[in-house]
């Protein structure tokens, strides 16, 4: 069974009379426990994708399966469980609650799925991720590369079977970004998920399992 | 545990926009402060009020025919009634079968030293068979066929800080009085009186055989009625009982609440509006946060309940705070009223207990969960990628 099924994945958007063809007509699978890169310019529809795959958006059509749930006729309620237990998201720009700590971020899935009893797995991974001495700290008082390697722990916390990552070395220099696909790549092999990972930069992505291109909506 | 995590995360969010928080608390507070406030108006007066008439002493008071609003604020207050009966409607009165005790009562005001107007009255020896709970402190009774000789309510004593057989003049009346006694605390208005002999009160204000009022004890209380309807027969004279008395103040007050009442009721809704104006903001301004906790796993109602936490959170720390200011400036709020009034009891006028307290609190409980509803529900409503776009 694929993490990942996807045929002829298409969202388009409708703004006023225009219709905006984000994503036409895309095919996917991807292998649990696979490191999956998905490549193209800005605008090539990389994070379109990636909000589908999340459960974050539904598609105009076409088929969707996570985990062989087919997840894209699901609405509301459903959609939330499965990101709640299956997803987990990093955005580019990190996207932590400001004026929580290091620890409450990472928590915060935890809260959401009401099993604050699995804290030790908090802890756990701010080890993993090699901040635990940062865990009572603010997220402006880290670095980029420390925010997003909290970011990661969060994404992790709920033990899912995909993480995507949109973008995560967009806001970081190449030693940092380098570093973040390292940690990403670690957690690939240790906890066993499988991990979707958008960028443009093309050294990164050669370091994934699998690349996969876009342009202008479409798989190439 | 999850609860606890809850408020955590809302008690920081609401320290994010310290002042922004700070200002709208400080809205519901006041709000509640003044709904609080003007409950313990409502118990405190009628509570000083009746006790007040209660320590009158007598059932009813005959007075020459006026305003009966008048007539009952003079009667607690103290002040000129410038229109007099004659001492033979006394004397008429006292035959009455009903009857089994009156005093005759003169009340004027007069210049004290410096200091502006008290209230003086005469008064005869059956005044305090009629209020066997005023004592003296210190001194005595007049003394037989005494001229010159006054008796000091409580807080005239402390104020003046006379002693007895100090002189004490009435300015303009040109003789000096000497202090005879000083009656105890009594909790009314007539620790704030100065007693002369009725005689002698007739004298200084030149009304001889004139009386501005007669208590009248009855043997029987059912009687009221009855004896009312008699001495309504006699011509310019009008008779009021103390529970008309009562009634003619508590409408007084009731005229009063109406407005405050108003005022307080929309000082509620602004609240209320201020705090979902606040929160439609605070919901605006993280549309990309509530967008990031629902991609991380929080539900719509995860999210309504966060943001209903926060309205209720701002109200509620309002609430306890209105109630604390309202508790603490119950005796201020107590000299405002008394200061506006046409006619305020001694004693304390705003009484705020615990019930009063708990209530004020659980409005504003009721405040904040009707502020974040809207809010609330619109942050529940945001898709988890409307800030990407």
């Amino acid at each position: 069974m694929a993490a990942i099924f996807a045929q002829g994945l298409t969202r388009i958007y409708r703004r006023s009379a225009e219709e905006i063809a984000a994503l036409f007509g895309v095919d996917l699978i991807v292998e649990p426990g696979e490191f999956v890169a998905i490549t193209g310019a800005s605008g090539a529809g990389k994070t379109t994708l990636l909000n589908l795959l999340g459960c974050l958006d539904r598609p105009t059509s076409g088929l969707l399966k996570l985990l062989g749930r087919d997840v894209s006729t699901l609405r509301g309620k459903d959609l939330e469980t499965m990101r709640r237990q299956y997803v987990g998201f990093v955005f580019q720009d990190y996207c932590l609650v400001p004026t929580l700590t290091v620890e409450e971020n990472v928590t915060l899935p935890l809260l959401f799925s009401r099993a604050l009893h699995q804290r030790d797995r908090v802890r756990d991974l701010l080890a993993r991720v090699d901040l635990q001495h940062r865990s009572d700290h603010l997220p402006r008082e880290l670095s980029g590369g420390e925010q997003q390697r909290v970011a990661i722990a969060r994404a992790l916390v709920n033990n899912p079977e995909i993480l995507l990552a949109d973008e995560p070395t967009g806001n970081l220099d190449s030693k940092r970004g380098n570093e973040i696909v390292a940690l990403l790549r670690d957690m690939n092999h240790t906890e066993g998920v499988t991990i979707v990972l958008s960028t443009h930069n093309l050294d990164l992505a050669n370091r994934a399992d699998r690349q996969i291109k876009l342009v202008d909506g479409r798989v190439v | 545990m999850v609860i606890f995590q809850f408020i955590s995360v809302v008690l920081k969010e609401l320290r994010r926009h310290r002042t922004r928080s700070a200002l709208t608390i400080s809205g519901v507070a006041l709000s509640v402060c003044v709904l609080v406030s003007l409950l313990g108006l409502g118990t405190g007066y009628r509570t000083s009020l009746i006790h007040s008439i209660d320590r009158l002493g007598y059932h009813v008071l005959v007075t020459s025919k006026g305003c009966p609003y008048e007539a009952a604020t003079l009667l607690m207050q103290g002040g000129v009634i410038p229109m007099y009966m004659d001492e033979a409607i006394h004397r008429e009165i006292l035959r009455d079968a009903d009857v089994a005790t009156t005093t005759r009562l003169f009340l004027g005001s007069l210049p004290v030293h410096r200091e502006g107007f008290s209230l003086v009255t005469g008064i005869e020896d059956s005044f305090l068979k009629m209020k066997p709970w005023l004592t003296f402190q210190r001194g005595e009774w007049f003394g037989e066929g005494a001229t010159d000789e006054v008796i000091l309510g409580y807080s005239v004593a402390a104020y003046y800080r006379k002693n007895i057989g100090d002189d004490f003049p009435l300015k303009g009346m040109g003789q000096t009085f000497r202090v005879r006694g000083v009656f105890d605390r009594s909790g009314t208005q007539d620790d704030g009186t100065i007693f002369v002999p009725l005689g002698v009160a007739q004298r200084l204000f030149d009304k001889k055989e004139k009386l501005t009022g007669i208590g009248v004890k009855l043997k029987d209380l059912s009687r009221i009625d009855e004896f009312s309807e008699r001495v309504f027969e006699i011509p310019s004279v009008q008779v009021i009982t103390m529970a008309q008395v009562q009634r003619t103040l508590l409408d007084l007050l009731g005229t009063a609440r109406f407005f405050i009442g108003t005022v307080a009721i929309v000082a509620v809704a602004i609240a209320v509006l201020g705090v979902m104006n606040t929160m439609l903001i605070a919901v605006f301004e993280r549309t990309r946060e509530i967008g990031v906790m629902r991609a991380i796993g929080a539900s719509r109602g995860d999210v309504f309940a966060l943001i209903c936490a926060e309205a209720l959170t701002i109200c509620t720390i309002g609430g306890i705070a209105g109630g604390g200011i309202a508790i603490l400036g119950s005796r201020m709020a107590s000299e405002a009223v008394r200061a506006i009034l046409p006619f305020a009891p001694p004693g304390v006028l705003v009484q705020i207990d615990g019930v009063l307290l708990i209530g004020g609190i659980a409005m504003a409980v009721g405040m904040g969960i009707l502020a974040g509803i809207i809010p609330g529900w619109r942050a529940s409503r945001l898709h988890p990628i409307a800030w990407m776009r």
